[in-house]
């Protein structure tokens, strides 16, 4: 065995066989799964406390019926205001609610009046106000003897069916699907980009972090006359990356079984129909099926092995582009960790604005920005996988691709005499000076 | 086949306009226990990094076990570096077969000679033992072990004593002395002139990256002996002594320091006592220390002898 295998596999091990590596591998798809669901829950909680109000309708423009949500009812009632609230104090309702009684049906305000011991707060506000809306505009159309089917066809449902292919096919008949094709295509590449994002910047910190320690508790001293430099750094480079593409790898096993767990679960409670939002979502489920198979149908359309094989060889050139650059700055550092975190910021600075223009890139993939940073190494291996759904020129993506493996090796090169020369220098901290100094030898 | 474990020859090395070894030369043989002295900043460790193929010397050449090293890592040497640490995540065990095999042993011998090392030192138990948990002192008989545990033609130990009690000092101490009877080459480099003088055959000392003197012990302190001898009479010297002695002082044994003249020798000395009939209980050439010698050379330069 080389001895770059054997640290490879020294890295990848003392790594993976770590508790917490299958804690977090494990408990990171339970959690965000948790995240998920609690989040959804708190945007979706509003009060549930019942809550009856006495209302005065003398125009009758509710017809009788109060019901904003299924907590929210009201007691409709003729009587005059003063005796409003006496009634409200004897059997103790939650508020009083007054509408006034319109001249016609053309009104453009209508000024509602509301009692009660509590403020008015956003919740109760947005229901009773989008409740009475809808009421008030079913009242409009009786009024005006407007033809509910008529206004129905007012509303037009737009398609944009699109297709790259410019040479006129009289057979040719446009799909239908493809108007979701441009969200499609932006979704696969964000996902990516997140992805190339996130392995760059978790590892490439957990190779810097790992080069320090190295460095501090003086293993590089003995290591070194066993070991080049380059083959340490090397060995670390690969091995730390073989564990983000093991977590990566049982993730897209474990998440979609946690999914299918859940939904599972939860799909069995919401057929139960405890709440009425369940029930509306799963009446829509006719609509979300044919979303879903137009969604289905798009993702087939791609080209996944171009996808797949370039994501791969971004994901292999951004990573030792940058882990090379975070185990150079690893090896500048001194025994200050705080030092390290305000010096590893010239390294995320590209990442991070990678990202955000790859976010821009995911909706104008055809821009000069998109375009000429997906070309530029230090940028294109987040910015090309957001354009990559797009089918942009195969050129582009050679010549990306070529750009960023020459930079890479170039960088590989470079970072590793920082890294040499950083780690043979124990206990100081290299300026910026050396660092060029020594660049010049 | 030659007896010569190491050999440098005229090897310089400079460091940014700074001339950290400057045609230094020298030899190790088999079985000889060898001190590279020198006060700090001296040149020892940017030569022990060229012997071990680390760097490359900008000219000269070094040879081990007569082949050329020309930067290369050779498994020939154990080097154990006076700032040194393990991985504390990783077991005693699992670290040093990790070590033995990045020095081209297999896993299956490599576990035999890390397991034959730690029966040895008597801490077999050790092997599933977090380095972490071990004390400073334990660590480093670990990287000791790690040192010497693949069969180093050369070994080069910089500062092994430090941080140990005298337990394991002596243990570690008596397991050099083994080595090199068994025909090792080691090279000592330590601030310790005690230990120096208790455990080389032969030193260089080095300031300023030049050789400044080598030679094996003995010959060094006869080189440097000043004419001086401690001697006990049983009274004051003064009135026994040839013309021209010099009585310095009585020292905390009792002994009195005397210093003969350059043309003077220990017979003629040795003859004028007998002649005056004096009670002759002590009579010692008093040869300086290695610390002595050390100071006297490096001294003016750098007075700060840890």
């Amino acid at each position: 065995m080389s001895k770059i295998s054997i640290i490879i596999s020294r890295e990848y091990w003392s790594r993976v066989k770590k508790p917490q590596f299958l804690l977090i591998t494990l408990g990171a798809p339970i959690l965000l799964a948790l995240l998920f669901f609690v989040l959804g829950w708190i945007l979706s909680y509003s009060s549930n406390e019942s809550k009856t109000l006495l209302i005065s309708d003398p125009g009758q423009l509710l017809n009788e019926t109060f019901q904003p949500t299924s907590a929210m009812t009201g007691v409709f009632s003729d009587k005059e205001k003063t005796d409003l609230f006496q009634l409200r104090e004897q059997e103790n309702y939650d508020g009083i609610l007054i509408l006034p009684e319109p001249d016609s049906a053309g009104i453009e305000d209508l000024k509602v009046q509301y009692y009660a011991p509590e403020r008015l707060n956003i919740d109760v506000d947005a229901q009773i106000s989008s409740y009475l809306n809808t009421r008030i505009r079913e009242w409009k159309i009786q009024s005006f003897g407007i033809d509910t089917k008529l206004l129905d066809q007012l509303d037009t449902d737009i398609s944009i069916a699109s297709s790259t292919n410019l040479t006129f096919d009289e057979e040719e008949e446009l799909e239908e699907g493809s108007s979701i094709a441009p969200y499609v295509a932006s979704a696969i590449g964000l996902i990516i980009a997140f992805l190339i994002y996130f392995m760059v910047f978790i590892n490439g910190m957990m190779i810097m972090r790992s080069v320090m320690e190295e460095k501090v508790s003086r293993i590089v001293e003995i290591m070194i006359s066993t070991v080049r430099p380059f083959q340490l750094m090397m060995g670390k480079l690969i091995g730390v990356g073989a564990v983000g593409v093991t977590q990566i790898v049982s993730w897209m096993v474990l998440i979609p079984i946690l999914i299918l767990a859940i939904s599972l679960v939860f799909g069995l409670s919401l057929s139960g129909g405890a709440n009425p939002a369940a029930e509306q979502m799963v009446e829509s489920g006719a609509m979300d099926t044919e979303i879903v198979e137009n969604v289905i149908r798009e993702l087939l359309s791609y080209n996944w092995w171009l996808i797949g094989i370039s994501f791969l060889l971004y994901y292999v050139g951004g990573y030792l582009l940058y882990s090379s650059l975070f185990g150079a700055m690893g090896a500048m550092m001194g025994d200050d960790l705080g030092e390290s975190n305000s010096l590893s910021i010239i390294v995320t600075i590209p990442v991070v604005l990678a990202l955000y223009i790859g976010i821009v890139a995911a909706q104008s993939p055809n821009s000069p920005l998109a375009v000429w940073s997906s070309m530029f190494p230090l940028f294109s291996p987040i910015v090309m996988p957001c354009r990559l759904a797009y089918d942009p020129p195969l050129w582009q993506i050679g010549i990306s691709i070529l750009l960023l493996f020459v930079a890479t090796y170039g960088i590989v090169l470079f970072s590793a005499k920082i890294y040499r020369v950083g780690i043979l220098m124990y206990g100081k901290k290299a300026g910026f000076k050396e660092i060029i100094k020594w660049m010049r030898r | 086949m030659s007896n010569l474990v190491l050999e440098l020859r005229e090897v310089t090395k400079q460091y940014e306009g700074h001339l950290a070894v400057d045609h230094l030369s020298f030899q190790v043989k088999k079985g000889v226990l060898f001190g590279l002295l020198g006060p700090n900043g001296a040149g020892k460790t940017s030569s022990i990094r060229m012997i071990t193929g680390i760097t490359l010397p900008d000219s000269g050449s070094i040879y081990l076990d007569g082949q050329p090293v020309d930067g290369r890592l050779s498994h020939n040497i154990g080097y154990l570096p006076e700032e040194r640490g393990l991985y504390k995540k990783m077991s005693v065990g699992e670290h040093l077969l990790y070590l033995i095999r990045l020095r081209g042993w297999n896993k299956k011998e490599g576990k035999a000679k890390v397991m034959e090392w730690l029966e040895r030192f008597n801490i077999e138990d050790w092997w599933a033992k977090k380095i972490d948990e071990l004390s400073k002192g334990m660590q480093q008989k670990v990287q000791f072990i790690a040192t010497v545990m693949h069969d180093p033609s050369l070994m080069i130990l910089d500062e092994p004593f430090s941080g140990l009690d005298p337990v394991n000092s002596k243990l570690i101490r008596e397991e050099i002395v083994r080595l090199s009877e068994e025909g090792c080459g080691i090279i000592l480099s330590t601030h310790r002139m005690e230990q120096v003088e208790e455990l080389c055959d032969e030193i260089v000392i080095v300031n300023h990256g030049k050789k400044i003197i080598e030679g094996p012990i003995d010959n060094i302190k006869m080189r440097h002996w000043n004419g001086e001898y401690l001697i006990d009479i049983g009274e004051h010297p003064g009135q026994f002594l040839p013309a021209g002695v010099e009585v310095i002082q009585q020292n905390k044994k009792g002994l009195w320091e005397i210093r003969i003249p350059s043309d003077s020798s220990t017979s003629s000395l040795l003859e004028h006592l007998l002649k005056n009939n004096t009670d002759i209980r002590h009579f010692e050439k008093s040869l300086p220390s290695l610390n002595d010698i050390f100071i006297q050379i490096t001294g003016e330069d750098n007075p700060q002898i840890s």
